[in-house]
């Protein structure tokens, strides 16, 4: 069962900050959820699991570069044609 | 008094604009003077009235020298999570609130090169995850035949437009039941194809492995007609299948007669609303008396398939939506640090839901959980893919109601999830069995509301979501949308 030290864990992991009371409602719906999800039979099957889909591959290629304005049009902050973050450090 | 002009179906107004009965810009003006009429169900969260007469001026000028092409002149919506350029596109966010695509999606550019107008963008249970279209930040989408039940969802907007006669038509995405599911409430025909039949290139990813374009229109003919125009492979989109895409609109109206029906007896044997059960009765005397054969067929993993549908599309959004960090687009909370925006961006972007499933899906995809979920799951979705293929030896297509339920009353949505949940039983397993289904309006509830049959067909038998969907809507002696009466 998923107790709030294990979803301080996740969120952490999910880069989400969760109040103390988002952690309470986060934890017990988790565990209805999980609950209800164990249900799921054991089942084995040759060969294992695989991707549905056969990878697909194509020549490495530039087909649409060079355009920096368009993808640079919705960053919150950008200097130089490049995005500027935060200090990672700070 | 609505327009006139909303009378035509699709395929009605197609044949109305070539043979000038009246103009695309006529046909465009009735249709934005009806957004505004029923602006009250919030169907469109960003409408596009100057886009939409300017592309209907240009649509005149070709139905008038010659050069029309299929869908000319025809006003449609489109779901808030394909992009658009230069148009606002949320996928119902917050954290994409801002966000102004610097290209097209594969499938709205089809429509715009098949000279489809846009009407707006529809709104949406936040990126796909909900089926109530009740979003934090862009409102609730009212159901069209009473405002205070919901329209469903996730493409609940894109299912009341067209349901309110506020579009044509209208492309939704299904991950799980969202085209058919809203259709159903809604009252309208809803078309999910297979999985790679609709390129997913600039579709905003929620689970990649179960994500796909669909159509919503007011009859079985009109969805065949808008996914002849929508599908085929593209090049950008490596999971989008080399199939030859046949003329869907070519098999309505042609005989059943002899073809096997099976009804899925793990389904059946449950415990049912009496009405959702007769129509589902109904639905199969409908097919019987056009000469099928009906038999129960037996789906031992379907019961399991919502528990393995809610954890794979967990896991695959924890993954998708780690996109969103505030650096590249969208929203951006201030901070003095990179790890702290990171943190205060997603908590502020997000709502609940979206916060709960991706919680969910970094659970099952971190060590020492992943075999036990997420390998787990994928082999119970690989015996689910095996059941289907078996069973489509057997018969030609499976019928099952679309909805367990009917449209609710927004005081009675389930408030907790595994309930809201459970309300997708009958739509998951498609999505996870890898083959493709329609929601037709069959039947209405005792307090008046629609309710869809499903029709469930092999991969890449589309065709048979119309030819069956066809005899179904013909049996269904369904009322016209409320709309059309007013």
């Amino acid at each position: 069962m998923i107790n709030t030290t294990e979803l301080d864990a996740i969120a952490h992991l999910a880069r989400l900050y969760l109040t103390d009371a988002e952690k309470q409602a986060f934890a017990k719906d988790l565990q209805e959820i999980f609950t209800w999800i164990d249900q799921l039979p054991d089942e084995q099957i040759t060969p294992p699991p695989a991707p549905l889909c056969p990878s697909v591959m194509r020549p490495d290629e530039v087909t649409e570069g060079n355009i920096p304005e368009a993808i640079l049009s919705n960053a919150p902050a950008s200097t130089y044609q490049m995005f500027s973050v935060p200090p990672i450090l700070g | 008094m609505k327009h006139a002009l909303l009378n035509y179906d699709l395929s009605a107004a197609l044949e109305g604009l070539r043979k000038k009965t009246f103009s695309a810009t006529e046909l465009t003006k009735a249709y934005l003077d009806q957004i505004e009429r029923t602006k009250a169900l919030n169907a469109y969260i960003t409408p596009t009235p100057e886009r939409a007469l300017a592309d209907a001026q240009r649509s005149d000028q070709r139905l008038a020298n010659g050069t029309a092409r299929p869908l000319e002149g025809i006003p449609l919506a489109v779901k808030d999570n394909f992009c658009t350029q230069s148009i606002l596109t949320t996928a119902g966010s917050t954290i994409l609130g801002n966000f102004t695509p610097p290209y097209e999606s594969t499938v709205t550019q089809k429509l715009w090169d098949a000279g489809a107008i846009l009407l707006g963008k529809t709104n949406m249970d936040e990126f796909g995850m909900g089926s109530t279209t009740d979003n934090a930040t862009y409102g609730k989408t009212g159901n069209p035949w009473d405002k205070d039940c919901t329209a469903g969802g996730s493409s609940g907007g894109s299912a009341a437009a067209v349901a309110c006669g506020a579009a044509l038509g209208s492309v939704g995405s299904d991950t799980g039941g969202s085209v058919r599911q809203p259709a159903a409430f809604c009252g309208i025909v809803g078309v999910r194809p297979t999985y790679g039949r609709c390129s997913r290139w600039g579709l905003i990813a929620y689970a990649s492995s179960l994500d796909q374009a669909g159509t919503l229109t007011r009859t079985v003919a009109d969805g065949a007609l808008m996914l002849n125009l929508i599908s085929g492979h593209d090049p950008r989109d490596s999971t989008s299948a080399r199939q030859d895409v046949p003329d869907f609109t070519a098999v309505c109206g042609t005989s059943v007669k002899g073809r096997r029906v099976g009804i899925p007896k793990e389904w059946f044997e449950e415990k049912q609303d009496p009405v959702i059960l007769k129509q589902w009765q109904d639905g199969r005397r409908c097919l019987e008396e056009a000469g099928c054969e009906i038999t129960f067929v037996s789906l031992p993993h379907i019961s399991v398939a919502l528990p393995v549908y809610y954890l794979l599309v967990c896991a695959e959004a924890s993954s998708n939506l780690a996109r969103y960090d505030g650096v590249k687009y969208g929203l951006r909370a201030p901070s003095p640090n990179l790890m702290d925006m990171y943190e205060k961006t997603r908590s502020q972007g997000f709502s609940n839901e979206v916060k709960r499933r991706i919680l969910i899906g970094t659970y099952v995809l971190s060590q020492g959980y992943y075999d036990c979920y997420y390998t787990k799951a994928q082999t119970v979705r690989r015996l689910v893919i095996e059941e289907f293929n078996t069973i489509f030896k057997e018969v030609d297509i499976l019928l099952t109601p679309t909805s367990p339920i009917p449209a609710f009353k927004w005081d009675q949505a389930p408030k907790d999830p595994v309930t809201m949940y459970w309300n997708d039983i009958l739509t998951v397993p498609i999505n996870i069995g890898g083959v493709c289904a329609a929601s037709v309006p069959f039947g209405q509830s005792s307090q008046g509301m629609p309710l869809g049959l499903q029709i469930i067909a092999p991969a890449f038998q589309e065709e048979r979501l119309f030819q069956f969907g066809h005899i179904l809507e013909k049996g269904a002696s369904f009322p016209p949308l409320p709309f059309l009466s007013q």
